[in-house]
């Protein structure tokens, strides 16, 4: 493999000062980028944060004059259902680079800028499918919930859950290079040295989902109302659902439950590492498993998810399934019951050792950064055909400004000796035309 | 005594903090005898390509001399009159740009991820650091236009507080019974926050809005929450006013709402700080932050219209304890010597590439 150190521009929300991530860009940053820094040196981008963990920050606008200045190798997004990560879902499609995606389908249609993007001309444009640019004040519809812009301008994809991998390769067609050889899936990471709990403890269960529907907090807590001798729970839980959360524990008689106010998977691993079992029945085309299942994983600690989406393409060996709809409390109880009388350590170390070969955040970087070796030629190529695309965008602006200058002094530019002066004129030095895009 | 230029941004058919600044500005240089004039080129920030234009302008309009008067130095103030050329330029900046900056990725950014407006925005940015880099000395009008300079051009400047324009004219009265918003009324200063806060607030309370609308579609927007909430009582739009009226609106209001999303500087906080009248501001209100703290001589809140009808309420319903605020907003005010002293200080440093070229020809 080669040893060249790759200048990587990295675009991720990121967790604020003494405070711990809770997204997944945010926890894979704060694991990888230490990883990632032995071998690429990676320079940070926020639209908010001057230093994280005691690193310089640079303001993501920025970029493209630290880039002019000394060149990056590539830029690498994590895209996320998330405000925090707007910053980067903007530049993904600014600049094309490697884009890692945590969720590709988004809840909301993203911020201003992109809201009437007008994507898929550029592409077209920018593969020479379309001969002009978009009208200036044509309308954009969003083609769906999919991040059909941020897939279309990667220059290589990569996916952290195998079932978002696959939605893309069905659906995206629309590509500044070539679609679907150029898509990955590298699984979130996780820590690998978490001790799960002792052999002889009580059975208890984690469950980290919220009170949003999709979680199915009502249809765990449906199910430990039909077992006997209910297990232990132990919830983890953002504080501003701690009441709902108590309410609805009340509202299902749930005596025997401990509430854990945090969220992120620092805390979740406090959590899942002191239980039998972990519970991941998230029922959504929206958000993903992770990191949550992989920290449990991780942990050695097994799991229950829903046999729908990610938790479909699970190995069944090591992960309990169970369905959705009308019969999941009574297939959940079922389950518990069963699992309450037997061990699971044979169990727990499987899924350990699977959590290590798959999650660890070691392997993980190694992973990310091979991704980053094999694209960089195909990278590298994509950025200086954008080079020539952006001299391009702004040939054809100084065009649409140099005619708002002629309706000023008709036949006449004013203002060429000041465009001149800024370097505003085009590098080839030819005089602004009206392009005929 | 020098021949000085003050460099302003005109936006026909409006006012608003800028002209406050260069007209006093103006009015303190010449009493300290210089001989000053302003220079005003209209700026409008649409269509957005034209911004490149307008920067132009500025840069191939000669300063060197007006009527036979060699000018000595040009001061400019906002974007673009930096872009003036001259071999003494100061720079008080106002703000720059902002939706290729700060604003941009939200609601009040038109810059789109459409390649040219990429481009637009990079030739900007650049050749705003290439500009004020050329200025002998520079300054912001507040510690969140120096940051913002810092942090997007790489660029330090000193901090220079614009003093009040009204100096001691300012005074408090007993407050009767409204709410006073005073502004450029366009959607960054976010008026209609209190307009939608205002069925929450006790009905008897008004809101009195000075200033007039600056951005297309606005009023249409804010009589709409009007008629939605029948709120057609309670509100009640000023328009422009004359000092002595503005300052009397000022000296009776309960409390003055000044809440817009990361403000520059806002004069309006210190008017009403100098009026002994307590600020309902919003966490992200940016420059008014530097000067009203939460529960001291303002309330902070989320910028939400539950919060901000909450807050208001809080008012007028502890009138002691408004008044409490409004005094101590007065005392800093007079403390801080932004009444009426400060212009000494500010004249100095802005007419310091003077004296450095003074210095040299000795």
């Amino acid at each position: 493999m080669s040893s060249e150190r790759l200048r990587i521009a990295w675009f991720s929300s990121l967790a604020g000062e003494g405070q711990e991530p809770t997204t997944p860009a945010q926890y894979a940053s704060e694991l990888l980028i230490p990883i990632v820094d032995r071998v690429c040196d990676v320079e940070l981008f926020h639209d908010t944060y001057e230093t994280y963990r005691g690193r310089k920050v640079s303001p993501h606008l920025k970029a493209w004059q630290l880039h002019n200045e000394k060149p990056f190798d590539l830029f690498f997004y994590q895209i996320e259902d998330d405000r925090r990560s707007y910053f980067a879902r903007i530049h993904a499609a600014l600049v094309p680079g490697v884009t890692w995606f945590h969720h590709f389908l988004l809840s909301d249609f993203g911020p201003e800028p992109i809201l009437n993007s007008a994507w898929r001309h550029t592409v077209g444009l920018f593969k020479g499918d379309l001969a002009t640019w978009a009208p200036r004040d044509a309308k954009h519809e969003p083609m769906g919930p999919q991040a059909y812009r941020e897939g279309a301008l990667a220059g290589c994809a990569v996916f952290s859950n195998e079932r978002d991998h696959r939605e893309f390769r069905r659906l995206a067609r629309m590509s500044v290079g070539t679609v679907h050889d150029r898509s990955y899936c590298i699984p979130l990471p996780a820590r690998v040295d978490g001790v799960p709990q002792s052999e002889g403890a009580p059975f208890s269960i984690a469950f980290a989902g919220g009170v949003r529907i999709e979680q199915r907090a009502h249809v765990l807590l449906e199910a430990l109302t039909t077992i006997p001798t209910p297990p232990i729970l132990r919830w983890l839980v953002p504080a501003r659902d701690e009441s709902l959360a108590r309410s609805m524990l009340e509202e299902f008689g749930i005596r025997n439950a401990e509430i854990s106010i945090g969220e992120g998977a620092h805390a979740w691993r406090d959590v899942v590492c002191r239980s039998s079992l972990a519970i991941h029945t998230l029922f959504s085309v929206f958000g993903q498993l992770g990191p949550y299942l992989n920290v449990s994983t991780a942990c050695g600690v097994p799991s229950v998810v829903c046999n729908f989406g990610q938790g479909e393409l699970l190995p069944e060996a090591l992960f309990f399934k169970v369905s959705y709809g009308d019969r999941g409390a009574a297939e959940l109880a079922q389950l518990l019951m069963e699992l309450q009388t037997r061990s699971l350590r044979e169990l727990g170390n499987a899924v350990k050792a699977y959590g290590a070969e798959t999650f660890d955040a070691e392997v993980v970087g190694a992973e990310l950064v091979s991704v980053f070796r094999a694209t960089r030629p195909r990278i590298s190529s994509l950025m200086s055909k954008w080079r020539m695309f952006e001299e391009r965008a702004r040939r054809s602006l100084l065009a649409e400004v140099s005619s708002l200058a002629e309706d000023v002094v008709p036949g006449c530019d004013p203002y060429e000796a000041a465009f001149s002066e800024l370097g505003w004129k085009v590098d080839d030095g030819q005089d602004l035309v009206r392009e005929a895009v | 005594m020098a021949n000085i230029l003050v460099l302003g941004v005109k936006v026909p058919f409006t006012s608003g903090g800028q002209d406050v600044l260069v007209n006093t500005l103006v009015r303190e240089l010449r009493r300290r005898e210089h001989l000053v004039d302003t220079v005003e080129l209209p700026y409008s920030s649409l269509p957005k390509e034209g911004l490149l234009n307008q920067a132009a302008m500025w840069r191939t309009v000669s300063f060197e001399a007006f009527a036979g008067h060699p000018v000595d130095l040009v001061i400019a103030t906002k974007f673009p009159s930096y872009f003036a050329r001259h071999p003494r330029k100061s720079v008080w900046l106002v703000h720059q740009h902002r939706p290729i900056y700060d604003l941009y990725g939200g609601r009040y950014s038109d810059i789109s991820d459409d390649p040219r407006d990429e481009q637009l925005r990079r030739m900007l940015m650049e050749a705003d650091t290439r500009m004020i880099s050329e200025c002998g000395y520079v300054s912001g009008i507040s510690q969140n236009v120096i940051d913002r300079l810092k942090r997007f051009n790489g660029i330090a400047g000193d901090v220079l507080y614009p003093p009040l324009a009204f100096g001691d004219r300012y005074r408090s009265e007993p407050a009767e019974e409204y709410i006073l918003s005073v502004g450029r009324i366009c959607s960054i200063k976010r008026v209609d926050l209190m307009i939608k806060a205002l069925p929450i607030v006790h009905n008897f309370i008004k809101l009195r809005i000075v200033g007039a609308p600056d951005e297309p579609n606005v009023m249409e927007y804010l009589k709409n929450e009007i008629d939605k909430h029948h709120l057609w009582d309670r509100v009640e739009f000023l328009g422009r006013v004359d000092d002595n009226t503005l300052i009397d609106l000022y000296s009776k209001a309960l409390a003055v709402y000044y809440a817009p999303h990361d403000e520059d500087y806002g004069y309006v906080t210190l008017e009403a700080m100098a009026s002994g009248k307590p600020v309902i501001t919003a966490t992200d209100s940016g420059g008014v932050l530097e000067f009203v703290k939460h529960d001291y001589n303002g309330v902070v809140v989320e910028p939400t219209t539950d919060a901000i009808g909450h807050a208001t309420n809080s008012l007028v319903e502890d009138r002691d304890r408004a008044a409490l605020m409004g005094a101590r907003g007065r005392e800093l005010i007079e403390s801080s010597g932004m009444l009426s002293a400060g212009w000494d200080t500010i004249v100095e440093k802005l007419l310091s590439p003077l004296a450095a070229t003074t210095r040299r020809a000795a």
